[in-house]
This record gives structure tokens, sequence and C-alpha cells, in this order.
């Protein structure tokens, strides 16, 4: 059984491609979207999803979100008694979402189809696939976030013989693909993107015109009290969608905040973000070679997607109003299903054929020769253009600088500068040659091979004497190889979870105590059903629990109307 | 086999007959499964698909596709989006009432390129490139992809054939804008890096921006100092400037080089190349130049003639004739004697670069460089039996082994090798070591004989082959390459 899964910034989801069509999982709380936030309590339990976001803003310290940007880096996050890497993060979340699925399905799971943003890069896809192996799944196929909303939106629709670009915009991260889709063949033509622009960075535009409003520097508010205020911006923002204006109003500590903004002020705050929105559209738009008009659709998918001011840059840029038929948070999920179900070879899906592409552009650094025949190195070579179909192999060839030299080292790069500078290096080949022959006869052919799973081979042969030399790009410096792996494997075993049968329970408990934290006023009637709800967990009387369980959350809910 | 043929389909096709046919095959040679195929079958398809848009009977039907990513980048545009129409059928009805106002269809008026750009570059000129960048994200026009593609083309086109002043902020935030700053993008990175080097200087070198010029050229005291340098550069080459200022060549070269960070060529056109020229070759210590002769001959006639005169104007003093003439023919001659030594050093430099080039640049005379340093020793033997133990008997060795050392040092593989300063000096003080250690010593100790001598440069010659022995090219096979 291999299962779809959308490993989002801020919410991930799970599910399969079942006997009538693709179908979603819910969490041990009943909700299709799991927070991607983990935490640990007191006692050192992981905490995964709503208890972990609720105990963002109580125990700050004790909690993690939006881990998914800091995939493919070395960035080690503090948890309790032990640092975490951010693929050991993404594990955990996997984990808790392959539970909610096994607790669905009855069986284990053992394979996955994980969504990524299409402008990914080499080491964030193997950060990813490595999370997967720390969840103790095996990752079937990397598919690429704007294709899978693609894959949902063509299963639903079937669009025959249409060209339609899909916008992205997620917590984290902001994907363009057009795609065309045709007898069953879905064609990715071109993918771009920003994998630090989304929903997050709204919310900090919002966040730093707040405080600038408030006189306040960015370091004046501790921790907890700062997580509260984000989370009232939230709300905030998602009202500014349908309201025109929003008016914040919380105490901070000894502050009182009272803070308003309308839609316009918020369009020019936002303004540089919708401008940055610009260019990977219209990437994808040249490198794809058509003009808005030749587009029959425009899908929007991500949550961050249902604000108007993200409609009406698309509407701006393309002169018609963006599609709406696929349901923004779970298009890619239930497109990482379809994906799943054609891995498994599913009978009904057999049909299908989806093509993609490499959405960077791979190469090796060159030097080249100035107007007075100087050499100068530093310059970016592109082998494999970005917005190749998959999988691709290119070759070209390329000749020692100077006469005499010994070898040439082939850098491999990925990236779109000129300057390899600004690129990424991915990899070296050393290709000794004969030093004794004139340059022009010192041809070195390399071949770059670039595969579905996104491993990038170089091949390269000496003309002169036929020798090759081969690399394979399979791990990256700065990510864990398969001893690592082990290791972290048996590590993250150790950990303490939450049985799934009290999770309601656990989340109920952080919730009121963000609720503590956030409303001052109601702190004594709180602390008093917490310690009601905790002597009753104490019974282990599942009746018991489960009726005060009941009663405690219809308490919160007075506090807080959903 | 026409690509059609391959998918079996006429060569009157259309479109849809062959998505359905790649379709169908796509579905036996699936990515995942056979990479080879399904490039084999990609590469067909993209053919094929342009022998289909080719076609004129199939134009009207094609006209609005343009998918496809097989062809190079960097290329135009494609060229059937001008004349793809708008889709009548879909898109009118989604389009909001809203929204009219700003529709994006090629506009009916032609927009003004010529004036967009003179307006950008006016702007760029500023030097404020976050203020451009804002500007040109403001305009409505550039929502319009098409429109957007060709000013920007426009745009870049004329900054290399104008070369206008811009600070290197504003070209990155046009390139940027305009999306033209990636490695596919097709422009020369080169040709960029060198029109970015020449409107920044042209910029920098504006009136109303020395102040920052100077900052820059960090030794630059004042902005007056730095204007008499421009001042100096921008006039036109005259040889009496030249004789006033033949003390100073390599301060102007230094100064032409921090101003041009290395590249004389980017100095805007009003500055006299001539005079550049010859500022820059005086200062060229690497090569033997008219400039560099004529600016040595100039200071060491200076020096001689000063020498002369205040030998007379002792004499004079002490007003004994024959004394100040023997003073001032003696002050004369020690400035001779400089000259000479200069000339000699002159020609040395070349000698020892020419002779220690690493074995596989391409060298005038190879068979001479590979075999200087032997032939030297020959001609001490020679030079030894006509004149024993005379002065040239002892410097050709000396030379020899000199020039052997050097080319042992020069060409020896590490990186580490010690600093080079002390071979500046070290020719003038190994001919008194030598004769120390030789000749005055021969009183004392019976000395040397004369081979034991030459076994020294011999031996750093033997020595430079075995280092180089992997890198020794057959000279003459190259040499019949060469013909």
């Amino acid at each position: 059984m291999i299962v779809g899964i959308d490993l989002g910034t801020t919410h991930s989801l799970i599910g399969i491609y079942a006997d009538d069509g693709p179908r979603l999982f819910p969490n041990p709380l009943g909700d299709l979207l799991t927070p991607s936030v983990v935490g640990v309590d007191d006692d050192g339990h992981v905490l995964v999803g709503q208890a972990a976001r609720d105990r963002m803003v109580s125990h700050p310290q004790q909690a993690v979100a939006a881990f998914k940007r800091w995939m493919g880096t070395d960035r080690e996050t503090r948890l309790g008694r032990r640092t975490f890497r951010p693929e050991e993060l993404s594990a955990l979340v996997l984990r808790a979402l392959v539970a909610d699925a096994e607790a669905a399905l009855g069986g284990r799971v053992a394979e996955a189809v994980i969504s990524v943003p299409a402008y990914f890069s080499d080491a964030q896809r193997k950060a990813t696939r490595a999370a997967g192996e720390l969840a103790g799944i095996r990752v079937e196929r990397l598919i690429n976030e704007p294709t899978a909303a693609a894959l949902a939106y063509g299963l639903q629709e079937r669009p025959d013989g249409s060209r339609f670009l899909v916008f992205d915009l997620g917590g984290g991260t902001f994907d363009v693909s057009v795609l065309e889709m045709f007898e069953g063949v879905v064609e990715v033509h071109a993918s771009a993107g920003d994998n630090f622009l989304g929903g997050e960075d709204f919310l900090d535009a919002l966040e730093a015109a707040c405080l600038a409003d408030l006189g306040l520097a960015p370091d004046a508010l501790d921790a907890p009290q700062r997580g509260q205020l984000r989370r009232r911006l939230e709300t905030a923002k998602r009202a500014l969608s349908s309201e025109e204006e929003v008016r914040v109003e919380c105490r901070l500590g000894e502050r009182a905040i009272d803070w308003r903004i309308d839609q316009q002020r918020f369009a020019h705050l936002v303004e540089p973000l919708l401008q940055r929105m610009r260019a990977p559209l219209e990437r994808a738009m040249r490198d794809a070679r058509l003009q808005p008009e030749q587009l029959d659709e425009i899908v929007l998918v991500g949550g961050a997607s249902r604000m108007p001011l993200v409609a009406r840059l698309v509407s701006r840029m393309f002169g018609r109003l963006p599609l709406r038929h696929v349901h923004p948070d779970q298009a890619i999920a239930l497109g990482a299903c379809v994906a799943a179900g054609m891995k498994a070879r599913d009978r009904r899906l057999e049909e299908m054929v989806l093509t993609d592409v490499c959405p960077y552009t791979l190469g090796t650094e060159v030097a080249r020769r100035d107007e007075q025949g100087r050499p100068q190195s530093g310059f970016f070579h592109p082998i494999i253009q970005r917005n190749s179909v998959v999988p691709t192999s290119r070759e070209d060839t390329f000749w020692p600088v100077q006469p005499g030299q010994s070898g040439i080292v082939l850098q491999v790069y990925q990236g779109e500068s000129p300057l390899v500078a600004n690129n990424i290096k991915l990899g070296e080949l050393k290709v000794p040659v004969d030093p004794r022959l004139p340059p022009e006869q010192n041809a070195v052919d390399v071949r770059f091979t670039y595969d579905v799973n996104g491993v990038l081979q170089v091949e390269a042969a000496v003309r002169a004497t036929g020798k090759r030399h081969e690399l394979v790009l399979e791990r990256n410096p700065g990510l864990l190889d398969p001893r690592q792996i082990r290791e972290r494997l048996a590590a993250l075993a150790e950990l303490k979870v939450h049985p799934r049968a009290k999770q309601e329970n656990v989340a109920l408990l952080a919730r009121a105590e963000r609720l503590y934290e956030e409303h001052l006023h109601a702190r004594e009637q709180l602390q008093q059903w917490i310690a009601r709800f905790r002597a009753a967990l104490e019974t282990q009387d599942e009746l018991l629990i489960r009726e005060h369980r009941r009663e405690f959350g219809a308490a919160l809910d007075t506090l807080e109307p959903a | 086999m026409s690509p059609l043929e391959w998918f079996g389909l006429g060569g009157d096709a259309d479109e849809r007959a062959l998505k359905r046919a790649y379709a169908q095959r796509l579905r036996r040679t699936r990515p995942e499964d056979d990479p080879e195929g399904f490039q084999q079958l990609h590469a067909m398809y993209q053919r094929a698909l342009a022998q289909c848009r080719r076609n004129p009977a199939l134009a009207p039907a094609s006209a609005g596709d343009g998918g496809g990513n097989g062809g190079p980048a960097g290329d135009a545009p494609p060229a059937a989006a001008a004349a793809a129409p708008p889709r009548a059928d879909g898109a009118a009805p989604r389009m909001p009432a809203a929204m009219a106002g700003t529709d994006l269809r090629p506009p009916a008026v032609r927009f003004d390129l010529d004036g967009f750009c003179t307006q950008a570059i006016d702007r760029a000129a500023s030097g404020d490139a976050d203020a451009l960048g804002r500007w040109l994200q403001a305009r409505p026009e550039f929502w319009s992809l098409q429109l957007k593609t060709e000013a920007g083309r426009a745009l870049v086109q004329r900054l290399y054939r104008e070369r206008p002043p811009m600070p290197a902020a504003c070209l990155d935030a046009i390139l940027r804008f305009f999306d033209l700053h990636h490695a596919t993008a097709g422009h020369d990175p080169l040709a960029l890096q060198r029109l970015e080097r020449h409107m920044q200087l042209a910029w920098e070198l504006q009136p109303a921006h020395r102040a920052a010029l100077c900052a820059r050229l960090r030794p630059m005291p004042t902005v007056r100092t730095l204007d008499r340098q421009l001042a100096l550069l921008e006039a036109p080459f005259r040889w009496s400037r030249v004789i006033a200022l033949a003390v100073f060549p390599a301060r102007i070269a230094m100064f032409v080089n921090t101003l041009t960070r290395g590249h004389p060529e980017d100095l805007p056109e009003r500055f006299d190349r001539r005079a550049i020229r010859f500022w820059l070759d005086a200062a060229d210590r690497t090569r033997i130049t008219r400039a560099r002769l004529l600016m040595g001959g100039i200071r060491w006639l200076a020096a001689t003639l000063l020498g002369a005169l205040l030998g007379c104007a002792i004499a004079w003093l002490d007003a004994d004739p024959a004394e100040a003439g023997r003073l001032a023919l003696g002050l004369g001659a020690v400035g001779f004697t400089m000259g000479l030594c200069w000339l000699a050093w002159m020609a040395y430099q070349p000698l020892d670069r020419w002779h220690g080039l690493p074995e596989h640049v391409a060298v005038r005379w190879p068979w001479l460089n590979l075999l200087l340093v032997p032939l030297l020793c020959g001609l001490g033997l020679g030079v030894n039996a006509l004149l024993p133990h005379s002065v040239l008997a002892l410097v050709v060795p000396v030379v020899a082994a000199w020039l052997a050392i050097r080319r042992c040092w020069r060409r020896f593989p590490s990186q580490r090798r010690p600093h080079a300063a002390i071979f500046r000096v070290a020719p003038f003080l190994i001919y008194p070591l030598a004769r120390v250690l030789f000749v005055d010593a021969d009183d004392v100790r019976g000395g040397f004989a004369y081979w034991q001598i030459l076994t020294v440069p011999m031996l750093a010659w033997g020595l430079d082959l075995w280092f180089q022995r992997a890198h020794l090219r057959v000279r003459s096979r190259t040499a019949a390459q060469a013909d």
C-alpha cells in the first residue's frame, strides 16, 4: 500500500488512492490537516500537530514550526533535552501521519509518495527522502507540489487537450507550473518558484507593520507574547480576505494592544511580496514558450492563495480570473494520492502518464577568455537547462585552458546565475589528461544524466585515451549518510510518544494551556478546569474521561468561539 | 524518415493526431521504466510538433500553440505569439468588469520603446537602484509578458550601443527586473561584465560623483588631487609634458589601473589613448618598450647632466678649473655607469622571464630556451681559453649559473617558493662573491679549476630538466604540427 503525503510548511496531510479515488485520513482529533509543528511536553513526550501548535504559544521554547524551510541545511533545533535536524522534525511529522493512515487502514504502511515544492533544490529533495527513511517508510517518489495539484485537478475535471498554470502559494513556498493535459498524458512544460515566499512572509509583513505602529522594537516582546501576537495577526490576515477592516485587540503582558488595519494598507504592505511573485510566473511562461492568451485555465492552490490579493495579481497578469474548483488545502495531498496510485500501478490510472521537468539548470564551471585572451574563471556553463523534460541526458565537450594542464576539474553546480559563486555546488570530478598534448587535442566529453528520481550522474570521457570517469551525486555534503541515518533512526525510536488514544486528551490540555496564556481574565477558571480534567485522567476510567473531555472541550469553546 | 512518419502519421497530420499517437507510445515507454526510450520518443515528439507547426496548411489551427521545451534556451521569444489572436472563445467571459482597466492584450497604440529606454537610462543615471526597481515594477505596461520581453531586449541593446553612465547596481536592477541576469538568458557574461565596468566608470567619472570616486581610490587624499590627476590623463599627448613627468611614470600608471580596476580600455573616449598607452608602457617592467627606453634615457641624461653641473659648481666655488673638470667628468662618469647598469638590468629582466617560462608555454626559440645554459658554459670555456682569469671569463659562468638557478626555481612545481625579492638584487651580489670564492682564493688554496665552476650552472640546469621531465615536449613534433 503506497500512501500519498503532502508535507507542508504549515500543514501536512496523508491519504491513499482508494477504490473510490483519492481519500485523505483524519488525525486523532478528526482533522484532515495536521499542523507541521513538533513539540515536547513537560515529561519529554513528543507532540506533533495541533497540541504542539498550541504549545508554541504557551511554551515557545518547546515547540518548533516551519522547519520545512530549513530542509537541506545543517540547522539544529533544541527541543527539551536533545537537538533535532530538520529531517528529524519532518520525520516526526511523517510518523504521526503514517500512524493516522495505519489506524485508518488497519495495516502497516511502508511506502509513500511525498510532495515537495517544484523549486526544491537537490539538497532539499534529498533531505526529504532522508526524512522519509527516518520515519521508517520508503519514499517511492517525490512529486512536485504543483504537479500533484494538477493531477488532482485533472482527475476531477478531466480537461482534455488543455494547457493550464498551477499557482501554488503555500505557507512557506511559492511554485508555478505550466502543464498540458491530453489523452491521459500530464506533461509539465515548465516550473519556477521561490522557496522563501509564502503565507508566513505575509504574516511577517503584517507583524512588522503592527510592531512599528505600536512603537515596539522586534525584540521588545518575549517569545510567548510574540507567539500570541502572531496568532492574532494570523486570524486578522484571514479575516482581511473578506472584511474591509480588521481590528486586533489583545493583552500582551502589561500592554493592551488595539490595532487596526484595512485591506488597502495590507495591500500596500505586501506589495513587495506580490512583486516577487511576478518573476517566477513570467519565467515559467517564458520557459514554456506560452503567452497568457494561450493558457486555458489558471488553478490556484495552497492555503495562502485564498487571499484576494493573490487572485487580483493573477488576474492582472493573465487578464482573467483564476479557477477555484479544487480545494486549496487538499489539492496537493489528493494529487500525491493519485501519484501514489500511479506508482502502485492502480488499474484505473494506467492510462495516465506523467512527464515532469528538472526545474533548475545544472552545469559546470568554465573559464572564458576575455578580449585580451586571458582566461577568466568562475563562469557557469549550463549543460542541462532548466525545465528540460526528465529523464534527460546531455553532452558537452570541454578543453583544458592552458597547455600542459595535467587534468581538469569538473565542478558541478546547480543554479541560474552566470557566475558559479552564486550557484550551489553539488560536487566535483577530477579528470586527468595528458599534459604533453596541446589543449585542442585534449578534449573531454562530459555527459550529465538526470533521472526521474532527481539523481544526477556525471560521466566524463577523455577523447584521446577513451578513459571514462564517473560521479554519481547521491549525497550532498552536509546531508546525512546511510550510517548516520541508521544512528538517528535508532535515536528517534527511543523518543516517547503518547499513545494514539490519549492524543486527544493531550491536545485538549495543550489548548487549555494556550488559552491560559491568552486570556488573562479567565485564568482562574481555566486552572480549575485543567485540574478537574487532570483528575479525571488520573482515574483512567475511559467512560469518565470521555464525558469530561466533552465538557472540557465545550467549556474551552466558550472562551474561543470557532 | 520525417518525425511525423516516425509516429506513423502522414505529412499532413495535425497536432491532435500527433498528440494521440505520442500518448499511445508514451504508455508503452514510460519515463520511469525506460529512460532511453522515453528520451528518444520525446525528442521525436518535439521535432514532429515543430514539423506540424511549420506546415503551412495547418498554421491557423496551430496558432496559439507554443508548448515544448526542446529548443535551445535564450533564443527569441516565440514569434508566433505576435500573430496569435487572443482566444475569443473562453477568455473574454472570464474577464471581470473590474479588470477591464488592466487589459493586457497588446495595446492598440504601440508602446514607445525608445522613449521608455531614454527614461530608464535617465533614471539609472541618478544612481538609486531601489527607486529604479520600484519605478520599473510600477509600470503597468510590463504586466504584459510579451512587451516586457521586448522592452528588456531593446533596453539592453541600447545599453550595449550607447554605454551611458550608470552604476552597476542600477544595471543589476534592470537585468533583474527583465529576468536577464541568469545563465540561460543568452548574454555573454564577459561582455556583460565589460559593459557593467564601462558604464560604472563613466558614471564615477561624472563631476557630480567625484567624492564617491575619491572614497574608492582610498589613498587619494582630496578631490582636488583627483581632479588634477584626471586633468592630466584627459589632456592630449604632448612631449613637453612627458619630459616634465619623466620621473613618475609608475605613479600615473598606478592611478590609471586603480581608476579603471585594471581595465584601462574602459576609459571614455575623451581620454587620449596615446597618452594612456604611453604611460602604461613606460611603467611596464615586463617588456622593453620605446616609452620605457625614452623615459630611462631622459632620466639618465638628467642624472648625468646634474652630476656634471654639480661638479662644475663645486669647482667654480673652489676656483680650480683643472680640479673642476676632473670632478665634472667623474660625476658624469658615475651617471653614465649607472645608465649602463640600468640598461643591462633592463635587458636581463626579459631574458630571465623568457628563460624561466613554464615548460608548457609556447616560447620563442624553444631550442635556444632549452640549451641556453650549456651554450653559455661552452662560451665560458672558450673565453677562459683565450683570456684566462679575465673578468669576462668569470662573468659568463656566473650569469649562466644565475639563469639556471632562476629557471629551476621559477619552474619548480611547488606553490611554496621563497619570495622573489631576493632575486632582484642577487645578480649584483653574485659577481663579487664569485670573485672572492674562486679568483682571490686562488692565491690561498690553489683555487678551483674553471670546469669546476661550470658544474654549478650545469647542475642547476640538469635538476630543472629532471623536475620538468613529465612536461618536456617532443619539440620537433610540436614544431611539425605548427606547420
